[in-house]
């Protein structure tokens, strides 16, 4: 990788507040400015000169992004705080009924419609990850009378895995959604923790027949600002390396909490709590993970595109 | 040095401005046009430029259109509009009165001797 592509993958993982045609316009931008200057006979006798004056005009990539993101106020407090919003409905809908999301869910799309003409920014985004319940409701109910098909036949043991798949289906094209509105495995990642937190609630204590074990609501309460703080870190905190280590962190600290809380009601209730926790550390750590994965292959290899569009 | 280092960063959008009144250029042009016409004095850096322009677009005073080149990457072309000509105008005013005013003040001022004379 040369200093140019260093530059812009350096310049791109900065970009993160911005979606991606906002950003791919920005790194346009600049490639263009460089490749201008490369041209430029007056910048040196040879392509290796004229390279190192325009790269030294280009400056620090992180201050050019922190510039831009100034100018469309992205990262700043107002929007951690309208992200954080989420949570006022959702935790009022936890302490008083869960059926109440599904008033909550209007609320939501609303919002998200917002987000979606305003070139979503930043905030938009946190809320677009709670907006999977509503694909998850729309998949289990209709696929309810499957499911009780299922449970009266010879394959009623497999309702398990296809409860599981009505959480994991809507979640792998929520997945696909984001990149594709995104192409960026941070901000994946973050949306998708709503989800990951959520999911570890509802197999650690849902599932769970009989009484459900004490602490939930400090689970709840833990939850909320665990999200307040992770929020807080990647809309405001540099480096990089301090968001990813927010999101692991944060998704680590909630999972160990819910764990103590529900481990001893779960090995009363189930035959093979094990299989559970697999499913919830999957259900947790793999979008966080995915995430991670396509952040680092795009630090690395700045996508190449077409000369002229 | 950092006076008038903050003295050429609020000159930025007047500079920017006075470039774009004859044509529309891209933000490398900008950068060179600028030096050209200051000799080098004003050598704007990409990472002040690029957000600068951003800022002006999202204000209304500039607008961009993305062209094609010739088998080149194409390239994002900045107009000044209606409220940037007024701005500029506005602005070129209070500059040129600034440095009247600091130049009556800096001149230093007849003596008596030559005042008669």
């Amino acid at each position: 990788m040369n200093s140019f592509d260093g530059y812009l993958a350096r310049l791109q993982r900065c970009l993160h507040a911005f979606s991606r045609s906002e950003r791919d316009d920005i790194m346009e931008e600049i490639h263009s400015h460089v490749e201008a200057g490369l041209e430029d006979a007056h910048l040196g006798v040879s392509k290796g000169e004229r390279m190192a004056k325009v790269m030294s005009e280009l400056g620090d990539p992180a201050q050019m992004a922190n510039a831009v993101k100034k100018v469309y106020r992205r990262g700043s407090w107002m929007d951690v705080l309208l992200a954080l919003a989420t949570l006022i409905p959702v935790g009022i809908a936890e302490v008083i009924n869960d059926d109440l999301m599904l008033l909550v869910t209007p609320v939501f799309l609303a919002v998200v419609i917002i987000g979606a003409r305003r070139g979503w920014p930043l905030w938009s985004w946190w809320w677009l990850g709670w907006m999977i319940y509503v694909a998850q409701g729309v998949t289990v109910f209709l696929g309810s009378a499957a499911v009780a098909l299922l449970a009266d036949n010879v394959f009623g043991t497999l309702l398990d895995a296809v409860l599981v798949s009505f959480f994991l289906v809507p979640a792998v094209a929520f997945v696909g959604l984001m990149l594709w509105l995104r192409g960026d495995g941070l901000m994946v990642a973050f949306t998708m923790l709503p989800w990951a937190l959520e999911s570890t609630r509802f197999f650690m204590f849902e599932s769970m027949s009989g009484d459900k074990p004490s602490g939930v609501l400090l689970v709840r309460a833990a939850s909320f600002v665990i999200y307040a703080g992770v929020v807080a870190v990647v809309f405001l905190l540099r480096p990089h390396w301090k968001r990813w280590l927010a999101i692991i962190l944060g998704a680590l600290a909630y999972l160990t909490t819910a764990m103590y809380v529900s481990w001893p009601a779960l090995t009363v209730f189930l035959d093979y709590p094990g299989h559970l926790t697999a499913v919830v550390l999957l259900a947790t750590f793999g979008p966080i993970l995915g995430g991670l994965a396509l952040d680092i292959i795009r630090t690395t290899r700045y996508p190449k595109r077409s000369a002229s569009a | 040095m950092s006076q008038l280092h903050e003295l050429r960063r609020g000159s930025t959008t007047l500079l920017i401005l006075n470039v774009l009144q004859d044509e529309a250029r891209y933000g490398y042009q900008i950068m060179r046009e600028l030096e050209r016409r200051s000799d080098g004095y004003f050598s704007m850096t990409a990472g002040l430029l690029y957000p600068a322009l951003h800022r002006l677009e999202k204000d209304g005073l500039v607008q961009s259109e993305w062209c094609a080149g010739q088998g080149k990457r194409r390239r994002k072309y900045y107009t000044i509009t209606e409220a940037g000509r007024r701005v500029l105008a506005e602005s070129t005013r209070e500059w040129q009165t600034f440095f009247e005013k600091l130049s009556a003040v800096l001149t230093p001022p007849l003596n008596p001797a030559e005042e008669k004379a």
